[in-house]
């Protein structure tokens, strides 16, 4: 029980914190800094708290970067770059993916070094 | 306000539940997150492309049930084990299966 609620809490204020994030800077280029920022969260997290309680790494990872980052908008940002410009919609799709997983490796890595000190 | 937060909250935890049932069942877990996006993806795109819906959907729950950063991680996992081929597979599995639903939602249903 204590889990599901971390992980509901956690996801009730990533929600709150992406929708925030759209509000103050627009969909399309709040869609990259939720998606970039979480990504290096979620890897820094991983290599940060291997220690923490369950309850910790679940509130932090799967609910609120889980939550914060989010694949539902990015298939409708794609979807409408498809009907207007095939090319772009792609290289879109593409490089948000890489971006962001370039992101969790660089975070992964950091949180190792701070592990190391 | 309310609406996105209750969303948040239940979004994530049924992809929770997602993980869970992935973890028990299946040797490779994170097919969980391939299944929330791509079923996420639908749901948007049905949603959508049938008038205008409320914030507690779309970027409440669907907003929070699927994830971008899962799916990194996991490919990073899988690129520093070397698996190079698994994490291409299972991000073009991911991005394809995304659009073709939100459009088969957007479009056809």
């Amino acid at each position: 029980m204590k889990r599901f609620l971390a992980v509901g809490v956690g996801g009730m204020l990533g929600a709150l914190a992406r929708a925030g994030i759209f509000e103050a800077i627009s969909s399309t280029a709040g869609l990259w800094a939720v998606n970039l920022f979480g990504s290096f969260v979620i890897g820094y997290a991983a290599a940060r708290f291997p220690k923490k309680s369950a309850e910790f790494r679940l509130f932090i990872s799967t609910g609120f970067v889980g939550s914060f980052t989010t694949f539902s908008a990015f298939s409708a940002q794609w979807f409408s770059l498809l009907e207007a410009q095939y090319m772009a919609a792609i290289g879109f799709a593409l490089a948000m993916t890489a971006a962001s997983v370039l992101m969790a490796a660089g975070g992964l890595a950091i949180g190792r070094q701070a592990m190391a000190k | 306000m309310i609406s996105i937060a209750a969303g948040g909250f239940f979004g994530a935890v049924v992809r929770y539940v997602f993980y869970l049932i992935a973890e028990s069942r299946s040797k490779h877990p994170k097919w969980a997150t391939w299944a929330v996006n791509s079923l996420g993806s639908f749901s948007m795109g049905w949603l959508l492309g049938n008038g205008s819906p409320s914030a507690f959907w779309l970027t409440g729950f669907l907003g929070a049930f699927t994830t971008f950063s899962t799916m990194a991680l996991d490919a990073v996992k899988d690129i520093e084990d070397g698996e190079w081929l698994k994490a291409a597979a299972y991000l073009s599995a991911t991005l394809i299966s995304g659009i073709l639903l939100f459009s088969l939602g957007y479009l056809v249903l």
